[in-house]
């Protein structure tokens, strides 16, 4: 083989493998085999023996393409019942006090306008649980932090005894502690901003708001979150929507910085 | 056209291809399908939902950008006079995991593309799907798999 024919060759095998940057196999995980995630293997477990939830996720359940289902027009973008309605699965819906009833009445014809997320402000927790765009989750003793790709954004959880302070300053996420009870971990946070949207359809909480997520990993493939609203300034009672994520693996966090080149408030229609 | 047609398209198209060149040909379907339309954050209510419209002409620009990839594409319309059209799709990250790159459409190629017309008249849409003069197909993905 002539040494040209040998440069040629090695270009060529090196390409590809530049080519795949996206798709490097996630190492340590368990595998059928086919090579696939094996989903229903066991919970892997942190040093401390509790279940760690480390890794990249997705939602896991998808609303089928049709409009009457997701209550807004059909794409093949995969979206979440939560997405369009974070009460699914609440029987008789959310428990509004009257007035916050009429205020998301009110603006049921405007959301395509006036959601925040229209205009590419932060997704917020627990909204963003439901968001078809990846999370990321690096589990550590004393800290949770969570990734999101919409907006590289951040959440911390602090799991190192501390208690909620006093006095919080209003933020998107809020401000969340935790504590472990079994497998399930505790998130507690407040610390809101008013009008926190949590769908697309308007729903949402206040700056009162106790958040409580109670989150499991049964198997390697599941994570399961039940999120319970305490706010009574909004709602006559807390109540409480179960989600569940699925893992993704052999890829990676890409950036979606939605106000990079949005063209598309200028078509926003009333 | 639907997805299921597409695929089915696809699967004639790539029928008696080698398998290397098959599975070429499969992930660059998969990955122009996902420039189905945005991420959910705008709605749809700027574009014709129930109707799609088909235009044919020279790409001029590729935006590969957030939230939403831009596909320009110059077209002659009915009195010869060549026109812009923007083109919306889904965002870098959704196309990229299911093996778009920036690459994928190129300055110069000729496409025909399937889109939801803007409502107000504009010239632009959301994408559906595309094919190239070779007869490659560029549709709409199935709802998000393994990634």
């Amino acid at each position: 083989m002539t040494p040209m024919r040998i440069i040629k060759l090695v270009l060529f095998l090196a390409v590809p493998a530049a080519a795949q940057w996206l798709n490097l196999p996630t190492p340590g995980i368990p595998r059928t085999r086919d090579g696939k995630p094996d989903l229903a293997a066991p919970a892997p477990k942190t040093s401390g023996g509790k279940p760690d939830f480390s890794g990249m996720w997705i939602p896991r359940d998808i609303l089928p393409c049709s409009p009457t289902d997701r209550g807004v027009q059909c794409t093949e973008l995969p979206l979440t019942p939560q997405l369009v309605n974070f009460a699914a699965g609440v029987k008789d819906g959310l428990p509004y006090q009257p007035w916050a009833a009429d205020l998301v009445k009110g603006r049921s014809k405007d959301v395509a306008y006036i959601d925040p997320h229209m205009r590419c402000m932060p997704p917020n927790f627990p909204r963003a649980w439901a968001f078809p765009e990846t999370i990321k989750i690096f589990q550590m003793p004393a800290e949770l932090v969570i990734l999101h790709e919409f907006n590289a954004s951040y959440r911390e959880i602090f799991s190192d005894g501390r208690k909620l302070p006093e006095d919080l300053l209003p933020t998107w996420n809020g401000y969340s502690i935790a504590h472990w009870e079994g497998d399930t971990l505790v998130v507690e946070s407040a610390g809101y901003r008013e009008d926190s949207w949590l769908d697309t359809a308007g729903n949402f909480f206040s700056s009162e708001a106790h958040v409580t997520e109670r989150i499991r990993r049964p198997n390697f493939g599941s994570l399961d979150i039940d999120v319970t609203v305490d706010d009574p300034k909004v709602f006559t009672k807390p109540w409480t929507v179960a989600l569940h994520m699925r893992p993704l693996v052999d890829t990676e966090m890409i950036d979606f910085y939605c106000q990079d080149n949005n063209k598309d408030l200028e078509h926003l229609v009333r | 056209m639907s997805s299921r047609n597409i695929e089915s398209n696809l699967q004639k198209v790539t029928m008696n291809m080698t398998a290397t060149v098959r599975q070429m040909i499969i992930a660059a379907g998969l990955a122009v399908g996902g420039a189905s339309l945005a991420l959910a954050h705008h709605s749809y209510s700027a574009f014709e939902m129930a109707g799609t419209r088909v235009i044919t002409g020279t790409i001029k620009k590729m935006d590969w950008t957030n939230p939403h990839t831009w596909i320009w594409i110059d077209v002659a319309n009915e009195q010869g006079v060549v026109e812009t059209w923007g083109i919306e799709g889904m965002s870098p990250n959704y196309l990229e995991r299911r093996g778009w790159s920036r690459n994928t459409i190129k300055v110069g190629d000729k496409l025909s593309i399937t889109f939801h017309p803007l409502k107000n008249g504009d010239k632009g849409g959301s994408f559906q799907s595309a094919q190239r003069p070779n007869g490659e197909v560029l549709g709409m993905t199935p709802p998000i798999s393994d990634k």
